[in-house]
C-alpha cells in the first residue's frame, strides 16, 4: 500500500511539473498583456499585476484614447492584420474543405488508373521546406501580378491545404459504410445527389474536423505571409507581430495581440481534440453496423 | 475535382522548383537585372563557403536536440497520461495547448520569456536567488538550444499523443505477467513497453526530425539567425543570401542541397521503417 501511495505522489507531481511547462508561457504572456508597459519592467517581477488593464486590447481593438499617433500605429497594424487574417483564413477553410471532401471521397470509394501515384504526388508536395522554394514562388506571383492581394495567400493556402486535408478524409471516407450509398443509388439518386443527401450527413463530423484544421493552418502560417503579403495592405497578423520586435517595441501591446493570435487555434484545436474522439465513434459504429 | 488540384499542386510546386534549377545554375547580376550562365559554379562555392559548410552542423546540432527533446519529454508526458489518476483528461487537454499554439506565436511567447530584460525565466531564477543579475539566454552558446527548446515546447505535443496512442494499445495482461515473473518498473519498461511502442517512437522521431529541418519561423522570430551567425541554419542561410545579399543563385544551390540531406534522410527513415515492419 505504501508503494502504491508513493507511486501516486510521483504521478502528482510530474503531471504538475508537465502542466506547468505546457501553460506557464502562455499564461506569462497573457499577464504581460494585462499590465502597463512600465510595470513589466520590475525587479523583481510581479507575477500578477498591481493594476491589471484591459487597456492594450481595448488598444487594438480601436476602443482607447490615444495620445499619440505615432505609438497608436502599432495597435492599427495589430487590428488590420487581424482583420486580413480573418478574411484570408475563412475562404480557405470553406473551399479547401469542399475541395478536400470531394477528393477524399474520390480517393476513398473509387479506384482509378494511377491512383497511388497521384496520391503519391499529393502528399510529396508537402515534403518540401517552404523556404527552398520561396522565391521563385515570389516570382510567379509578382509576374501575374498578385502579390500584396488577398488573392495571393488564398490561393496559396487551398492549394498546400487540400492534400493534408484529403489525406485525412480518404481515411474517413472509406470507413463510412457503402451500403447506404448502394441503396440511395439502386432507389434512383443520381451519384452527386446520393453524395449530398447520405454520405454528406454521415460525413459531418468529419468534415467539420477538416474545416477547423484548414482554418488553423492558414491562419497560423509564417513564411507565405511573410512574403506574400508583408508590408502590403494586406499583411496577416503573424508577419504584422514580427515585425513588431523593434527599438520601439511595445512588449505588452505585443504580448495581447499575440495572445489574440493563438486563441482561435488554441480553441479549435481542443474543438478538434473532441472530434477526434467523435470519429472514433463512428468508426466503432459503422464497423460494428457492417 | 482530384485533376485540377494537382495541377495547381504541380503549378505551384513544379514551376518554382524548375526556376530554382535555372537559378541555381546562374548568377544574378543585381545591377543590371539578368541571369548569367554560370553552369554548376554556385553548387560548388555553396560547398566551399564556410557560411554554407558551417550551417550544416547548426542545422543538426538544432535538430538533434529537438528530436532529443521532443521524443524523451513525449515519452514521458505518454507515461504519465496512460497512468490512471484523477484530473488526467484535464491534464491531456492541458497538455495538447502548445500544439494549437503555432510555430510563430510560440516564437514570440519564448521570446518574451527569454528577455534579458523583462523575460519571466530571468524574473523567476532571480526571485528564487539562483542567479544575482539578468542573464543574456540567447547568448552566442545557449542561443540555438533556447531555440530547440521553443520549438519542442510546440511540437512535443504531438509526439505525445502518438505515443498514448500506442502505449494504449499494449496488453494490460503482459504487464502483469512480466509483475509476476519478478521485474521491476525499469525492466518492464525497458522489455516490456519498450519494444511495443518502437514503431510509434520511430514515427515521431521521423515526424521530429522533418520538421526540425525545416524550421524557419522559431529562427525569424526569436533570433533573426544570430547573435552573429549563432544559430543561421540551413533555412535562415537561404533566407539570408537571399533576402540580405541577393545571391539567388548561391541560395538555390543551398536549397537543393537541404532538400537532398531531407531526402536522404527520409530514405533512411524509410527503410529503418519497413525492416522494423518485417523484423515483427
Amino acid at each position: 500500500l505504501k508503494r502504491l501511495s508513493k507511486r501516486k505522489v510521483i504521478t502528482y507531481f510530474v503531471a504538475l511539473v508537465v502542466a506547468a511547462w505546457s501553460i506557464a508561457p502562455i499564461l506569462w504572456t497573457f499577464v504581460m498583456s494585462i499590465s502597463y508597459e512600465r510595470e513589466i519592467f520590475s525587479v523583481p517581477t510581479h507575477w500578477i499585476p498591481e493594476q491589471p488593464t484591459s487597456y492594450n486590447y481595448a488598444r487594438i481593438f480601436g476602443l482607447a484614447y490615444e495620445a499619440t499617433t505615432v505609438v497608436s500605429g502599432q495597435a492599427v497594424q495589430i487590428r488590420q492584420g487581424l482583420v486580413n487574417s480573418l478574411l484570408i483564413a475563412t475562404p480557405v477553410a470553406v473551399v479547401a474543405t469542399l475541395l478536400a471532401s470531394l477528393a477524399g471521397y474520390a480517393f476513398g470509394r473509387y479506384t482509378f488508373r494511377f491512383k497511388n501515384a497521384t496520391l503519391f504526388a499529393f502528399l510529396s508536395t508537402r515534403m518540401l521546406p517552404p523556404i527552398t522554394i520561396i522565391i521563385p514562388y515570389y516570382f510567379v506571383f509578382s509576374q501575374i501580378r498578385l502579390v500584396g492581394t488577398y488573392q495571393s495567400l488564398i490561393i496559396t493556402y487551398v492549394a498546400a491545404i487540400v492534400p493534408v486535408l484529403t489525406w485525412i478524409l480518404l481515411g474517413f471516407f472509406a470507413t463510412l459504410p457503402i451500403e447506404i450509398e448502394r441503396a440511395a443509388r439502386v432507389d434512383g439518386c443520381s451519384r452527386l445527389r446520393a453524395l449530398r443527401t447520405v454520405i454528406l450527413p454521415m460525413a459531418a463530423p468529419g468534415i467539420a474536423a477538416v474545416g477547423i484544421l484548414a482554418f488553423c493552418l492558414s491562419w497560423n502560417e509564417f513564411l507565405f505571409a511573410l512574403i506574400l503579403s508583408g508590408g502590403t495592405s494586406v499583411e496577416t497578423l503573424p508577419p504584422v507581430i514580427s515585425g513588431l520586435f523593434t527599438h520601439a517595441a511595445q512588449y505588452t501591446l505585443m504580448s495581447a495581440a499575440v495572445i489574440l493570435s493563438i486563441i482561435p487555434t488554441v480553441v479549435l484545436s481542443l474543438i478538434f481534440q473532441k472530434y477526434i474522439t467523435q470519429l472514433r465513434i463512428v468508426d466503432a459504429v459503422s464497423v460494428r453496423a457492417e | 475535382v482530384i485533376l485540377p488540384i494537382l495541377a495547381l499542386n504541380i503549378a505551384l510546386i513544379g514551376y518554382p522548383l524548375l526556376y530554382l534549377l535555372y537559378m541555381s545554375l546562374n548568377d544574378y547580376d543585381v545591377i543590371r537585372g539578368k541571369m548569367n550562365f554560370v553552369g554548376l559554379k554556385n553548387y560548388l562555392d555553396a560547398i566551399q563557403d564556410p557560411a554554407t559548410v558551417g550551417a550544416i552542423p547548426r542545422t543538426i546540432l538544432f535538430s538533434a536536440t529537438v528530436v532529443a527533446a521532443s521524443v524523451l519529454l513525449g515519452l514521458a508526458m505518454a507515461l504519465l497520461l496512460n497512468e490512471d489518476f484523477r484530473g488526467r483528461s484535464v491534464l491531456r487537454t492541458i497538455v495538447l495547448v502548445p500544439w494549437g499554439v503555432s510555430e510563430f506565436a510560440t516564437s514570440a511567447i519564448w521570446r518574451f520569456i527569454l528577455s534579458d530584460s523583462f523575460g519571466s525565466l530571468n524574473g523567476l531564477l532571480y526571485a528564487l536567488g539562483l542567479i544575482k543579475n539578468y542573464q543574456l539566454w540567447l547568448s552566442e552558446q545557449m542561443a540555438i538550444f533556447w531555440v530547440a527548446a521553443a520549438f519542442a515546447w510546440h511540437f512535443t505535443p504531438l509526439g505525445a499523443f502518438f505515443l498514448l496512442a500506442s502505449l494504449q494499445t499494449i496488453p494490460q495482461d503482459i504487464h502483469k505477467a512480466a509483475k509476476v515473473d519478478g521485474a521491476g518498473p525499469f525492466r518492464r519498461f525497458w522489455n516490456v513497453t519498450l519494444p511495443h511502442i518502437r514503431y510509434a517512437v520511430l514515427i515521431v522521431l521521423v515526424l521530429a526530425t522533418m520538421e526540425a529541418f525545416r524550421a524557419f519561423d522559431v529562427f525569424y522570430v526569436m533570433t533573426g539567425g544570430g547573435p552573429g551567425v549563432a544559430t543561421e541554419v540551413l533555412t535562415f542561410h537561404i533566407y539570408r543570401q537571399e533576402f540580405y545579399y541577393f545571391n539567388l543563385g548561391g541560395a538555390a544551390a543551398t536549397s537543393y542541397i537541404l532538400t537532398l540531406i531531407i531526402l536522404v534522410l527520409a530514405a533512411v527513415y524509410f527503410v529503418m521503417l519497413t525492416r522494423r515492419r518485417r523484423g515483427r
